[in-house]
Formats: C-alpha cells, sequence, structure tokens
C-alpha cells in the first residue's frame, strides 16, 4: 500500500516541477517586459487599468471557486463541487474575453505585434491568455468527470491537480497586474 | 483497476493529513484579504502614494496567500514551496549579473 501512496505523492512533486518550469518561462517574461517597458512609457499609456482592475477580481474570484469546488470534492459534496467548476468555467471565459477586447483596444491605438512595447507586451499576456484558455479547456474537462460522479470525497485528485494549475494562472497574473498595469 | 487503487490508497493518505487542510472560512478570508490587498494596489497608484516598492511588496503578499493557502503549501512538505521559489531566485541571480554586461 505505501508505494501507491508514494505514487500520488510522486505525481504531486511532479506537478509542482512542471509549475516551476513555467514560473521559469514567466519570470525571463516579466524581466523582458520590463526592461522594453523604460523604453517606451508613451505605450504604456494606452493600458486599460480599470477595465484589468475588474479582470483581475474575476481572476480573484475564480481562484476562489476552484477552492470551493475543491472543498465540495473533498466532503463528497457533488453540488458544492459542480457549482464550483461551473463558476471558474464563467469567470474564465469572461477573463479571457476582456482580455481580448483589451487587445482589440491596443491594436487600435497602433499597439502590435510590431510595436517594440507590443511585442513585450504580447508575448507576456498572450502566453498568461494561453494558459487561461488550457485552464478552460481542464475546467470543462473536470467539469464532464465530475458530472458523470467520477470524483469522490476519497479521489479528488482530478479536481486538486487541475486546481494546482488554475492558481499559477492566478499567481501569475498578480505579478502581471502589478508589473504590467500599475508600476 | 490499478490506477484507481493508487488514487484511492493516495487519497487515503491525505485524509490523514487532510484536518490541517484549510477550511472553507478560511478560504473565505483569504479572498477578503485578496480584494483588499488589490484594492489598495489602485488606491495606490490613482493617489500616486508610496509607489513602486510597495506595490510589489503588496503582489508578493498577495501571491503568498495564493500560495500557501489556496495552493496549500502551507501545509505540503517544505521542499515543494523551494522548488516552486528556485526560478524566480535564478531568473533574479540572472538579472543582477546581467546588469554588469549593460553599458
Amino acid at each position: 500500500m505505501a508505494s501507491f501512496t508514494y505514487s500520488i505523492e510522486n505525481s504531486k512533486m511532479a506537478m509542482w516541477l512542471f509549475l516551476a518550469s513555467e514560473m521559469f518561462l514567466f519570470s525571463v517574461l516579466i524581466i523582458a517586459y520590463i526592461i522594453v517597458r523604460y523604453a517606451y512609457p508613451e505605450a504604456h499609456a494606452h493600458l486599460n487599468v480599470p477595465l484589468t482592475s475588474i479582470n483581475t477580481f474575476i481572476l480573484l474570484l475564480s481562484s476562489f471557486s476552484v477552492v470551493w469546488a475543491l472543498s465540495g470534492a473533498q466532503v463528497g459534496n457533488q453540488t458544492r463541487l459542480l457549482r464550483g467548476l461551473a463558476g471558474v468555467i464563467g469567470l474564465g471565459t469572461l477573463f479571457f474575453l476582456l482580455m481580448m477586447y483589451e487587445y482589440s483596444e491596443m491594436s487600435h491605438h497602433g499597439i502590435t505585434l510590431g510595436h517594440p512595447f507590443g511585442m513585450a507586451f504580447y508575448a507576456l499576456t498572450g502566453l498568461h491568455g494561453a494558459h487561461v484558455l488550457i485552464g478552460l479547456i481542464w475546467a470543462v474537462y473536470v467539469f464532464n468527470r465530475a458530472f458523470n460522479g467520477v470524483y469522490t470525497k476519497d479521489n479528488y485528485w482530478g479536481v486538486e491537480f487541475w486546481g494546482l494549475y488554475w492558481h499559477f494562472v492566478d499567481v501569475v497574473w498578480i505579478f502581471i497586474f502589478t508589473v504590467v498595469y500599475l508600476l | 483497476m490499478a490506477d484507481s487503487r493508487q488514487l484511492t490508497s493516495g487519497a487515503a493518505h491525505a485524509e490523514h493529513h487532510s484536518a490541517k487542510h484549510a477550511t472553507p472560512g478560511t478560504y473565505v478570508a483569504v479572498l477578503g484579504a485578496l480584494a483588499v490587498l488589490t484594492l489598495i494596489e489602485l488606491i495606490v497608484v490613482y493617489l500616486g502614494l508610496l509607489g513602486q516598492i510597495l506595490l510589489v511588496l503588496i503582489a508578493i503578499s498577495k501571491a503568498w496567500l495564493v500560495l500557501q493557502f489556496y495552493m496549500h503549501l502551507r501545509y505540503e512538505r517544505r521542499i515543494l514551496t523551494w522548488i516552486f521559489l528556485l526560478p524566480a531566485v535564478a531568473v533574479g541571480i540572472l538579472t543582477v549579473i546581467m546588469q554588469f554586461f549593460v553599458a
């Protein structure tokens, strides 16, 4: 039995190693953005801080929805699990749509991929957006499995591992919001 | 079958530790703290107060709250925290070294 326990512990370790590798990627892009950003202060003025602030609250709320769903799974509360997951899917989709709106606004102001500031901005926020999209697809998969009763109070690792990924996306956004939009 | 046996026994192991896990009340409190810290950030920016170091410190605090309570690092083996922090520290060191090669 001990080896089965180690198996799940190893899976968790693998998940954190994966998140650490992601951390490398985002840290480098954040540093690259900081270097480019101070060369183009006029481009920075086009960022929509009020809209992004709303998006920040949306993502924080989605992270709460994840732990709410997980706490439901841990006590075998199927309704709380499904509502939490549906909340994440709804909030995550809203975040993604508002991000797309922000991008269209930025491109109207001439901040495109061809612009040096745009390159640093889109590389960082675009990669984050791609992570949100992957997290959403994963969330739909988890929701489907939850709906079919796969998760129980003794087996909720599928929810927990996806949750770690979603929270990581939130942690990265916390730094992007501060570094890109507020500083 | 082997897969489900793994998951079940692993969960039983975690169940042993679940008493140490955060409660729904903790999750609500952390959400409140995250919202308040974000509002403070916005107030700092719009009123042009203390500035950049404070904003970075608030961002680190928010990330720390998510990592500790939502990602349960507080209740996990310490090695997972170090694994996660190592890349940020490494990139920080590389950035400092890079300064010596910039005119």
